[in-house]
């Protein structure tokens, strides 16, 4: 009998490493207009499409190597590395394509600033019942964007509390575990469920296929890790560089090892801090670009002048490319200004400067949560339908639980102004939605 | 061996040990690091006048008769505590659970010993058995001339501890502009009082309240430990007297460099800087960058990584005073107390941030002999219009020679700066214009804020490296010079045994980084005592390798390969299993119940009196089954008490500690292993605290280890039938006791077709049947859960609940296990997974099959499990345990084949295994057990609500915090409302209208409006509070999270009548004739 199930594992394992080779493997929600009509898709890393390739041709590089050698070592081992190139692929995911990884850490941001304790769903909870949410403010969390902690670590600095920030650089960060599909479970799961039968006998348990494959991926684990990690090591070098740079007042030098760094590892220059200090070099050195222009734009904000700060915005969002940095933290700061605005009660305001944000991020979940409570605020009732539906198309590529409260709350806020329509019975099942009924 | 290869041994060995000793010696010689030094006070510790409480209250009144130079306070307390100046909070040390780091919740960053985050840091963790860190040995230093003003002036501590009586220690100083002191040491002059008599809590910390009633305060003895610093005192009490410095050309968004150099004749010992700027800058000792890792302000010059204020971001989260908010409602009426301290608006809310920096830093490692180059980068600011007045700042400092003599770096000349102009060049240098004295009458400077050590990581690395080459020529030349006399396996011999001995104290060192126990290795002594340590050890072990009988059986070590065989061996079994089971009874009933237990408890009650665990008519808590039934019968049996709820736990962990025992001697065939095993799970603080929870953990571990005992038998040794039947009704007593067991079901079923082997159709046949009949049980008890205890809710509650579901987050939880809070599981686990290669060589099925079932439960449990927390790998801990041994033993043995043949040196194992299993006990600080009993270990809602209880009268009505209701009903009789705020639907179900608590049966209060409805419906009512829900653990209350304006209210209008270890009973009395809404003006 056991060695039939391990037959049928085999079996199932191989099936499973087919189906992966078709299944979304990391999935971020990314908008598409046409005609007018956003709709929301899910977008892969194009590493995702070589992972998938390597599926099909672990399946028949095994069934050759069954064929030719009839060697269950050599299948194993084929096995083992494949396993061990499948834990590498968060790394390939958020280390090596920098647009989609960033973008991930983005909607997390933006999640977790509603999420937390601290956040709007908590906070929404004592005063949401009183006249309609009016008095509800929105969390103006910190939504700065980093696909893994930046490295800066020297020789003299390691240490063991440093763990997770070495797990992050291998790619396994919240934000990954966020947007993670079934494709890489489905092979992870299917070579581990093919390597069975390879180690079991009539008799039982195959010490020498056993032995192969811890030792395969034991090496495989360790020199994958270390050449994982050089790229990260070199630039935390050359960004530690730069910081010296800085202190002796040699911005141009800082920023051409800032540039350096980001030509080793590129998606650093995805990270909140690497454009904002981008920024804070260029405007020393006298410089007029875009980066510079956003933090001028920030200070501008932050100190009141909202109209010429919106001016800027405006400007920036108009010029800056599609999906780069510079429109993510312009999106960024013109989101937080419009919350400021709507707490200070300037809801029409904040229902323009968002109308602004989700023109250049659709899928901006918390720019959507914000604009329905300002919508409630301005009476624009017939918005509200639409701006819950997208929230929810965009929280369908999320994974986590936390999500069912966010979206608890957004149909709520549909259910308030079905119901400030006279649209009871709409209100009522957008109600019951909230509430976690079935639908 | 061939000579070639033990050569090569010694050479591998001698370059570790010379690796160890140069660790060593740099700790001792050059730590590069803050070092911890004996400290004095002034103040004696004193207490509450017969305190039987586990909070008291602390004030001092002083007079102050002229303007403020300077002013500080030291103060540490057993165990937290928090300083208010006038009302204003000034510095505190929270208590949080000791399973987070040391001097967790410290105010004071920069004089925080690590700096570091914790590895792990959940927010579930579970207790230890262990008593809290010893914050008290390293006193805060805290400024508080910010706080005072001229006249009446009140300083107040509050202290809160675990244990009895709660101890505080104050020594400071008020320096008056007209050379006044003012002593502040804790002495009789100061009054205490373990709840104040008027309640109101923001009214006794105020210098218009009247302590006419209050005792004075008692000396009591000091806690254990001395007091210890790590920096210079001297920072604090001087009075700062440097003068500002600027440039010559006044205002300028230019970024300005000042510079000047310190003539030091010897090599400092110690030496400090404090640094007062109103911009941003970069202060550099020659050439080297003065950062700390603590979180500073205005430290970062112009660079934004990694820093702690990038250009776009909102202000923080910052703690505020509940009249710090009134500014943004323009109210009047209300005077600020910190609007009245001069503070102005909190940071948090002002638009301008340049409110200046006056940082202290502690740069004996960037100081040398002779001339020292200070150079300050004053950047320009981040406004968007530019500002009208000078970068400036002032400097002072000081230096201690070996000697003890002082050598002052005063900043009122010679300083010359130089401009930047917007080409990146640089002006020539121009004498700075030195301006008034920085603390002058009339200004107030912000508070002093000590930032911590700073370093030169690179001079750091140079100079250990230089050590290395220098301790590699002289170990190299030592053994060159042995190798010529002895043969090279006795070479190797001598060399594991310090080797041992180091990496031991170097792995207790990483394993204590995050508890008190730190400190002993930041003495600069312990490193030379442990390299004596070494070397005696190294010579001892040469005199019996290099002797001619080295080889031969020693008499204690015979001895100690039949005690195994002898009947001293069940004695010793016997005795340690009654240790375990003491450990785990002593003082049963002084903790009191959580939370989870209060549920279990509940459902075992309703079992021994009606035979079902029914809450109420919709509610039966049905989970666990075969857990709540075998102690609802104990309970039945020997009555209703705190004994008949915990000890069947008791039994449990003594039959498991057996069960490991069991699997050490058979399954991984060493008694020595097993026992070794006992040992450490009967002393393991984690396996402790849960043995006596009145909650299923222990009987899931229990039956989870005799699931996996079969297991192993049944799939491999025996390959007996019987076996397998029995793992599976032990794998259907662990989901009984604990449905999130099934996950074992997946790494059972994977491990039967790896491991198992062929049996006839029969047998298979049998088995099969058996195992669905198993599931079909586990499917009818959960769907009796969801059926029968579950309840509907009426919304989606914003937390998540730990429930069985396939989730993937939160990486870091899958080494739960192996780390564990404190790194409690740190260096056992470096041996477990060293053990590993040789487990895979070893070709042993046992040990690969328990590798196998730990990592495969660890990966299911994560998987399956949301919200993983420490508990639900609890079942795990024996199994980890166990490998964690073998792994010690499969090393040992391989260090043991290098150097000794087989049969020879027979001594060699037992020694080094001897020394590495001590370490692996003091890994887990079993002395924190001792004192430990005699500490309210979680949150004491019992003491709260049986005070409550002896206080009812009719017609009052009781509250409590969720998920408190039950606890509120068992101990009390009675609870109308469920406080829970903001509302967690999992816990509520709806009923005529209304959400009433699933436990209790009370009215759900979610919002203010709630409460102050239910208050209008009643005379009086008990509101018992948990604080840790309210999260705003002292004076200010956390405006950022949940409950926030519900805790104002209870501040504002009840009275506090209670207060144990986190939790207050607060009245309502409407009698009282205070009603204070929370939106209207005082």
């Amino acid at each position: 009998m056991p060695a039939f199930l391990a037959f049928v594992t085999g079996v199932l394992g191989y099936l499973l490493l087919l189906a992966a080779a078709f299944l979304p493997w990391f999935r971020v929600p990314e908008s598409q207009t046409a005609d007018g009509l956003v709709t929301v898709v899910g977008i892969e890393p194009r590493v995702a499409v070589i992972f998938k390739a390597l599926c099909v041709v672990a399946i028949a590089g095994a069934w050759l190597e069954h064929r030719l050698a009839r060697q269950r070592d050599h299948v194993a081992r084929l096995l083992a590395v494949f396993f061990v190139t499948l834990l590498f692929f968060p790394y390939f995911v958020m280390v090596w394509s920098p647009a989609v990884a960033a973008q991930a850490s983005w909607l997390q941001t933006q999640h977790e600033s509603m999420s937390w304790l601290g956040g709007d769903i908590y906070g929404e909870q004592e005063i949401k019942d009183i006249e309609f949410k009016k008095y509800v403010e929105v969390a103006d969390e910190e939504m700065s964007v980093a696909s893994f902690p930046l490295p800066n670590w020297m020789p003299a600095t390691i240490q063991w509390s440093r763990l997770p920030e070495l797990i992050a650089w291998l790619g396994y960060s919240n934000q990954f575990c966020q947007f993670v599909n079934k494709g890489w479970f489905a092979a992870l799961a299917g070579v581990l469920l093919a390597l069975v039968p390879q180690c079991r006998g009539a008799r039982g348990f195959r010490f020498p296929v056993c032995e192969s494959i811890s030792r395969t991926g034991m090496v495989g684990l360790s020199v994958g890790g270390a050449v994982a990690l050089v790229p990260l090591f070199a630039a935390g070098c050359l960004v530690s560089f730069s910081r010296d740079a800085v202190q002796r007042g040699d911005y141009a030098a800082s920023l051409q090892w800032l540039n350096r760094a980001a030509h080793v590892l590129p998606a650093i220059q995805q990270d909140t801090d690497f454009l904002v200090q981008q920024g804070v070099l260029e405007d020393r050195l006298g410089l007029e670009t875009p980066s510079v222009a956003l933090r001028r734009a920030t200070l501008l904000d932050q100190q009141g002048f909202t109209t010429r700060a919106r001016e800027e915005f405006n400007a920036l969002l108009a010029t800056a490319p599609a999906g780069s940095a510079l429109q993510r933290e312009t999106v960024s700061a013109l989101l937080h200004s419009s919350i400021r605005s709507l707490n200070r009660g300037q809801a029409q305001s904040a229902v323009e400067s968002l109308d602004c944000v989700l023109e250049h991020d659709p899928c901006n979940v918390k720019a959507l949560y914000t604009l329905q409570l300002a919508c409630l605020r301005t009476s624009q009732f017939e918005r509200l339908p639409s701006l819950v539906a997208r929230m929810e198309e965009g929280y369908r590529f999320f994974t986590t639980r936390t999500k069912a409260p966010v979206i608890a709350a957004a149909y709520e806020n549909g259910a308030l102004a079905e119901y400030l329509r006279g649209r009871t019975d709409e209100a009522l099942a957008l109600r019951r939605i909230s509430m976690g009924r079935p639908r | 061996m061939n000579t070639r290869r033990q050569l090569a041994i010694v050479i591998v060995l001698a370059a570790v040990l010379s690796a160890l000793v140069t660790y060593g010696l740099a700790r001792w010689l050059m730590p590069y690091r803050a070092t911890v030094e004996p400290l004095a006070l002034n103040g004696q510790w004193i207490s509450v006048h017969e305190g039987a409480d586990y909070q008291a209250s602390f004030r001092k009144v002083i007079d102050v008769r002229g303007e403020v130079r300077n002013a500080w306070l030291a103060v540490a307390a057993c165990d937290a505590y928090e300083l208010t100046v006038n009302g204003i909070a000034a510095g505190r040390q929270f208590l949080w659970r000791p399973t987070r780091p040391f001097q967790n919740g410290l105010s004071e960053d920069g004089q925080k010993l690590n700096f570091a985050a914790p590895i792990l840091a959940l927010n579930y963790p579970r207790e230890y058995q262990w008593e809290g860190h010893r914050n008290y040995q390293l006193p805060t230093f805290i400024d508080i001339a910010p706080f005072l003003r001229p006249g009446r002036n009140c300083v107040c501590v509050e202290v809160e501890s675990r244990s009895l009586p709660p101890k505080l220690i104050v020594d400071g100083e008020i320096e008056l502009r007209t050379g006044e002191r003012v002593a502040l040491a804790s002495d009789a002059s100061w009054k205490a009082m373990a709840l104040p008599a008027d309640s109101s809590s923001a009214a006794w910390p105020t210098p218009e309240y009247s302590d006419l009633d209050w005792p004075a305060a008692e000396p009591t003895s000091a806690p254990p430990g001395r007091l210890l610093r790590t920096f210079d005192p001297r920072m604090f009490a001087r009075a700062f007297a440097a003068r500002w410095v600027r440039s010559a050309q006044g205002a300028t968004e230019a970024p300005i460099i000042f510079e000047k150099t310190w003539h030091l004749d010897t090599e400092p010992r110690d030496a400090w800087i404090r640094l007062l700027a109103n911009r941003t800058y970069d202060l550099s000792v020659n050439g080297h960058r003065v950062t700390t890792a603590a979180r500073t302000n205005l430290d970062g010059g112009d660079w934004v990584i990694d820093g702690h204020a990038a250009a776009d971001l909102p202000a923080m989260p910052e703690l505020l005073d509940p009249d710090e908010v009134d500014p943004i409602s323009h109210r009047e009426g209300l005077a600020s107390s910190n609007a009245a301290a001069g503070r102005g608006l909190p940071k948090a809310l002002a638009a301008d941030r340049q409110v200046g920096a006056f940082n202290l830093y502690h740069i004996r490692w960037l100081l040398r002999r002779g001339e020292n180059k200070f150079s300050v980068r004053l950047v320009p600011t981040d406004a968007a219009t530019p500002l009208n007045w000078s970068p400036q700042f002032a400097m002072d400092g000081e230096a201690v020679n070996a000697g003890d003599h002082l050598e002052s770096f005063t900043g009122d000349d010679g300083w010359s700066f130089r401009t930047q102009t917007t080409d990146g060049s640089w002006s020539a240098a121009t004498p700075a214009f030195i301006g008034a004295a920085a603390s002058a009458p009339g200004v107030e400077l912000p508070q002093k804020n000590y930032c911590g050590c700073a370093i030169d990581a690179a001079a750091k690395l140079r100079s250990w490296l230089l050590l290395l080459a220098g301790v590699s020529v002289v170990i190299g030349g030592g053994i060159a010079w042995f190798a010529r006399r002895h043969p090279y396996a006795a070479l190797a011999r001598v060399l594991l045994f310090p080797i041992t001995v180091l990496s031991s104290a170097m792995l207790l060192e990483i394993a204590w980084a995050e508890r008190h126990e730190a400190l002993i290795f930041m003495e600069v002594r312990t490193w030379a005592w442990v390299l004596a340590g070494a070397a005696v050890v190294m010579i001892a072990a040469a005199a019996r390798s290099f002797s001619q009988h080295g080889h031969r059986l020693p008499s204690a070590t015979s001895f100690l390969r039949a005690l195994p065989e002898s009947r001293a061996w069940k004695f010793l079994l016997i005795c340690l299993l009654l240790g375990c089971g003491f450990l785990r009874a002593y003082k049963l009933d002084f903790q009191p119940l959580d939370d989870d237990e209060y549920a279990s408890t509940q459902a075992v009650l309703a079992i021994a009196e009606h035979g079902v665990p029914k809450y109420t008519d919709e509610v039966y808590y049905t989970r666990s089954p075969l857990y709540h039934y075998v102690t609802g019968a104990v309970v039945k049996v020997f009555g209703e008490n705190l004994w008949s709820v915990r000890l069947p736990s008791v039994a449990f962990a003594i039959a498991t500690a057996l069960l490991t025992y069991l699997c050490g001697a058979r399954l991984l065939r060493s008694r020595w292993l097993g026992l070794a095993a006992l040992v450490l799970y009967t002393l393991h603080p984690f396996a402790i605290y849960s043995a006596h929870l009145g909650r299923f953990y222990q009987q899931q571990q229990f039956f989870a280890l005799l699931t996996i005992y079969f297991f192993v038998v049944g799939m491999e040794k025996g390959q007996g039938m019987r076996a397998r039947y029995w793992m599976l009704a032990a794998l259907l007593a662990a989901v009984l006791s604990q449905e999130m067991s099934v996950v074992l079901c997946a790494p059972l079923t994977i491990g039967y077709v790896l491991f198992a082997e062929r049996r006839p159709w029969r047998d298979e046949v049998k088995f099969i049947a058996a195992a669905l009949c198993v599931i079909a049980v586990i499917v009818i008890d959960i769907a009796i859960f969801q059926t029968r205890c579950l309840t509907r809710t009426e919304g989606v509650s914003p937390n998540v609940e730990a429930t069985l579901s396939p989730n993937f987050s939160y990486p870091m939880n899958f080494f739960t296990t192996f780390i564990a809070c404190s790194r409690l599981h740190l260096l056992p686990s470096i041996l477990l997974f060293a053990g590993l290669p040789f487990a895979a060589r070893g070709r042993d099925r046992n040990v690969l099959a328990l590798y196998f079932m730990l990592f495969a439960g660890v990966i299911f449990t994560n998987l399956l499990v949301t919200s993983t927390s420490p508990r639900y790998q609890y079942w795990l801990l024996p199994l980890w345990l166990l490998l964690a041994l073998h792994g010690l033993g499969a090393c040992l043995r391989f260090v043991g084949s290098l150097a000794a043949s087989p049969g020879q040196h027979r001594w060699l194992q037992p020694s080094l295994a001897a020394i590495l299993f001590a370490t692996l006990v003091l890994s887990l600080s079993p002395w924190r057990i001792v004192r430990s009993y005699d500490a309210k270990l979680v949150g004491d809602s019992t003491s709260a609500f049986r005070f409550v209880s002896t206080q009812l009268r009719p017609g009052d009505a009781v509250a409590a915090t969720e998920p408190h209701p039950h606890a509120a009903l068992l101990e009390t009789g009675r609870v109308d409302y469920d406080l829970s705020v903001p509302l967690l639907h999992d816990f509520v179900y709806e009923k005529d209208g209304q959400l009433i608590d699933r436990n209790g049966h009370a009215q759900a209060i979610g919002n203010l409006s709630q409460l102050q409805a239910a208050c209008a419906r009643h005379e009086r009512l008990w509101v018992i509070v948990n604080r840790e829900k309210f999260r705003s653990r002292g004076i200010n209350i956390r405006w950022e999270y949940p409950g926030a304006r519900v805790e104002q209210f209870l501040r504002t209008n009840l009275q506090v009548k209670y207060r144990s270890y986190l939790w207050t009973a607060y009245l309502w009395d409407a009698n009282r004739g205070i009603s204070n809404s929370f939106r209207d003006p005082r």
